[in-house]
């Protein structure tokens, strides 16, 4: 029988969390089909850490509801990160440990860990089995954190800014390259990103937050193919950014304007032109420019 | 803030300014009341004979009147005569702590570390070092004139020696010497630093050394110079720490590689965990802490000083008693875990962290007992110990109780403070410290109550009730913590089981003793109850629920 678990890896809905007075998320639904990389991007301070702890268990919701596999994370912590792989934004890895210590710690935890695997991914991450936790750099602390993450093949990996610390050739060819593989094997992967090439190269699905709640979700392809540049000219040079209902943001200077437009393209340009502009040039915005665009608009 | 002086004094102004007020609160409040509280008892401060006069009230007055009184009189001549000279010393203890500009890392678990950051703002280090010190020292300055030309400061031999402007300015410019020079090197600094609050504290036993011309300058100009080279070469990590390591850690690396390959289970990983973060450590400290005065009057002995004396021996047995209770208890009162959102994203269950914790803390109390009784077995080697035995002439069946009450007592300082460590919450953290301040005082009430037949009697029959009562309250606490953790699946039904197993033999190993040995005295119900009352179920029972607080915020 097929139930919502065995589509969805994650199901979030109606999640509300306040800090004090400070909403971090409001009424937050998103779904996470199993065996996709999804990547989830938001400015800082838009609740992505926070949804990402609600994951783990390690904040219960106070409203709304979490499940991930079908479980409760915090209700059953142990089904849940029996199968979640994690890599904290803060590699809170115990400083006292050496590195061969924390694979074989880790290693107790879990029956399905490959000690070939955690071999390939040490030496392939360059990490000395004899160094300490606390005299490996950033980048080493990332990469041991990784390591434990993956060396058990969860069916769900959650990474929660991966790139910070690492360099780029860590960042292109081996940590992609490990997320893709996670995929192309059925796993999940949900990641956290403020680098949107990054997404938009590795990830299937992507959402974005804005103050605590998800303002656009789909595939990647979906929500380029949503989107529309624009490239307005007016008659007359403009001294502000005109108004032109309907879309997303207005940048530029003079006659020449550039609307970054979600969805609905005929009737922004139908407004562009009531705003006294034509269309001189279409193309399809990146994701960068989307997530500056809904930034803008979520702003004003 | 326009220059960066000013922006460094309101950065401790911002750090310190509640303690600032309060120490300036305390020398106005002293100003104004503690000369009237003098006359009002008819005590001069500024009599050199100040500690007669003290033991001539506390003769005439000590035995007159009810019990209640005499206590409130015994303290305020107490409070009259050590009062202000006390809060004096706290007082320039704290600003010249205040001048090393150190502060906490959590990151490093370091308490004093100079903050990094001033090293990136664009100023030199002569001006960070003249602003520091020039700053402290015009702080004590002010501080000290402050006591003592505002307060009538007692004139008892034993604050003499602390009333000496430039012996604070030593301390000061040997604190920051101490703190900035050794960055590098921890633990030697630590030990520097609690070498020089007691030798500082303990000056008043030697002040002809104190007394001396040359000491306190030359200290002076040593503490500065070292203030100023240390600032330098922290700001250009010239000085790394030591580069070589101990023998016995490569020994030790080694045989941890060599050791098991694979835990059988993840409670016997969880198990190496805990004894890896702090029992073993706790043990270490334990023996090191042994070791270096035995060995150091080993020494002695071989250099031809002779046997310790009667009353050296007993000290040293006292000190050796006290380790593993001090230790165990400064580690359950220590600040909540860093380590915690590593742990909490493992697949265990709250039950599993807390059994863990407990048997590793089980393990270093019982451990560390051995390494002391080791060094009791080895105390006959420097000088009469049959002497200590007479003097503290416990009988040998009592140590039967003795010696397991001893370590349940270690082993519980941990087991029942892990639910408030492991809450979280910094306030929670701290209530370990509160409760033995709490006993101390209790301690403290019933010596009081003691002296006086009546109260105590009238005491003693209250005794048995209330100690049943708050075992009712335990085991009432007890059965809604088990309860509640069950329910919310944070324990296993097998925990509870294995623990109660554990509980009632503990429980059992305590009480026969006691009653065979208490059997026909007024002591055996209150001892019964206490001991039941000692052995911890209700917190172990609240320990899940506090570390899923922490969890699941």
């Amino acid at each position: 029988m097929t139930t919502s678990a065995n589509i969805h890896a994650v199901e979030i809905t109606g999640l509300s969390r306040k800090f004090g007075s400070k909403l971090a998320l409001n009424q937050l639904s998103l779904q996470v089909r199993r065996g996709r990389v999804f990547g989830l991007v938001g400015a800082n301070g838009a609740g992505k850490t926070t949804l990402i702890q609600h994951l783990l268990g390690r904040l219960k919701a106070q409203s709304g509801s979490v499940r991930v596999f079908g479980f409760d994370p915090v209700a059953e912590p142990v089904a849940v990160l029996g199968r979640t792989g994690y890599l904290s934004e803060h590699r809170d890895l115990p400083g006292w440990m050496r590195v061969d210590e924390l694979l074989r710690y880790t290693k107790a935890f879990y029956p399905q860990w490959d000690p070939a695997y955690a071999e390939e991914l040490r030496r392939q991450f360059g990490l000395d089995p004899r160094a300490k936790i606390k005299t490996l750099s950033r980048g080493e602390n990332a990469k041991a954190g990784l390591l434990i993450a993956l060396a058990y093949r969860p069916e769900l990996l959650l990474l929660d800014e991966p790139s910070s610390g690492l360099d780029p050739v860590v960042r292109r060819d081996i940590l992609e390259a490990i997320i893709r593989t996670v995929a192309d094997e059925g796993r999940t992967v949900f990641f956290s990103s403020h680098l949107l090439e990054e997404v938009e190269r590795v990830a299937d699905d992507l959402a974005m937050m804005f103050n605590g709640q998800v303002v656009l979700a789909g595939t990647v392809d979906e929500v380029k193919e949503n989107h529309h540049r624009l490239v307005l000219r007016f008659d007359s040079p403009q001294l502000s950014a005109p108004k032109v209902q309907g879309v997303l943001s207005l940048t530029g200077s003079g006659q020449e304007w550039t609307a970054i437009c979600n969805g609905q393209r005929e009737q922004a340009v139908a407004a562009a032109a009531r705003a006294g502009g034509r269309v001189v040039a279409e193309s399809s915005p990146s994701l960068d420019e989307i997530f500056v665009a809904w930034a803008g608009a979520e702003s004003a | 803030m326009h220059t960066p002086a000013a922006a460094l004094a309101w950065e401790l102004w911002r750090k310190h300014r509640t303690r600032v007020i309060t120490i300036a609160g305390l020398v106005l409040g002293f100003a104004l009341v503690y000369p009237k509280l003098c006359a009002l008892a008819g005590f001069d401060p500024n009599n050199p004979g100040a500690l007669d006069m003290l033991a001539k009230r506390f003769a005439l007055q000590g035995d007159t009147g009810p019990l209640p009184l005499r206590v409130v009189r015994t303290l305020y001549l107490l409070f009259l005569a050590c009062g202000p000279a006390s809060v004096m010393i706290l007082t320039l203890l704290y600003t010249a702590w205040m001048f090393t500009f150190t502060e906490r890392d959590p990151k490093a678990r370091d308490p004093m570390t100079f903050p990094a950051r001033l090293f990136t703002l664009p100023v030199s280090t002569p001006f960070l070092f003249w602003s520091l010190w020039l700053g402290g020292m015009a702080a004590i300055a002010m501080l000290y004139g402050s006591w003592v030309h505002f307060v009538p400061l007692s004139r008892l031999d034993v604050f003499v020696v602390y009333q000496n402007c430039f012996g604070w300015m030593t301390l000061l410019a040997l604190g920051q010497g101490i703190v900035w020079a050794l960055a590098a090197w921890p633990n030697t600094r630590t030990v520097l630093l609690a070498a020089l609050l007691f030798g500082f504290l303990g000056s008043p036993a030697r002040r002809d050394i104190f007394e001396s011309p040359l000491l306190l300058p030359s200290l002076f100009v040593l503490g500065s110079v070292l203030a100023r080279v240390g600032l330098q070469k922290m700001r250009h990590s010239q000085w790394q720490g030591w580069t070589w390591k101990w023998p016995f850690a490569t020994i030790s690396a080694r045989a941890e590689l060599r050791g098991p390959k694979r835990f059988a289970s993840p409670a016997q990983a969880q198990l190496w965990f805990e004894w890896r973060r702090f029992a073993r450590g706790l043990c270490f400290t334990g023996a090191v802490l042994v070791g270096v005065p035995l060995v150091i009057y080993l020494l002695r002995l071989g250099a031809g000083f002779g046997p310790l004396s009667q009353n050296t021996m007993l000290v040293l047995a006292c000190y050796l008693v006290a380790i593993p209770l001090i230790t165990h208890f400064c580690t359950a009162a220590s600040p909540p875990r860093t380590d915690v959102s590593f742990l909490m994203v493992r697949p265990l269950t709250n039950g599993q962290m807390m059994m863990a914790t407990l048997q590793a803390a089980a393990r270093s109390s019982l451990l560390s007992w051995m390494i002391v009784a080791a060094a009791l077995c080895a105390m006959p080697l420097l000088g009469d110990f049959h002497a200590v035995e007479k003097f503290v002439s416990i009988p040998s069946p009592y140590l039967a109780i003795i010696v397991p009450g001893l370590i349940l007592l270690t082993w519980r300082f941990i087991a029942v403070n892990l639910g408030f460590v492991g809450s979280g919450n910094r306030r929670l953290a701290a209530i370990p410290v509160l409760m033995m301040v709490a006993v101390y005082a209790g301690v403290f009430a019933l010596s009081i109550l003691s002296r006086n037949s009546a109260y105590w009697n009238a005491f003693w029959r209250l005794v048995p009730g209330l100690l049943a009562g708050l075992i009712a309250v335990k085991f009432l606490l007890a059965f809604l913590a088990f309860r509640l953790s069950l329910k919310r699946g944070l324990l296993a039904p097998f925990a509870v089981v294995a623990y109660l197993a554990v509980w009632t033999p503990m429980v059992a190993a305590l009480l026969v003793p006691a009653a065979v040995l208490l059997h026909d005295t007024e002591w055996l119900l209150p001892s019964s109850l206490g001991i039941v009352l000692l052995v911890p179920l209700a917190r172990i029972g609240f320990c899940p629920i506090a570390l899923a607080w922490n969890r699941h915020a």
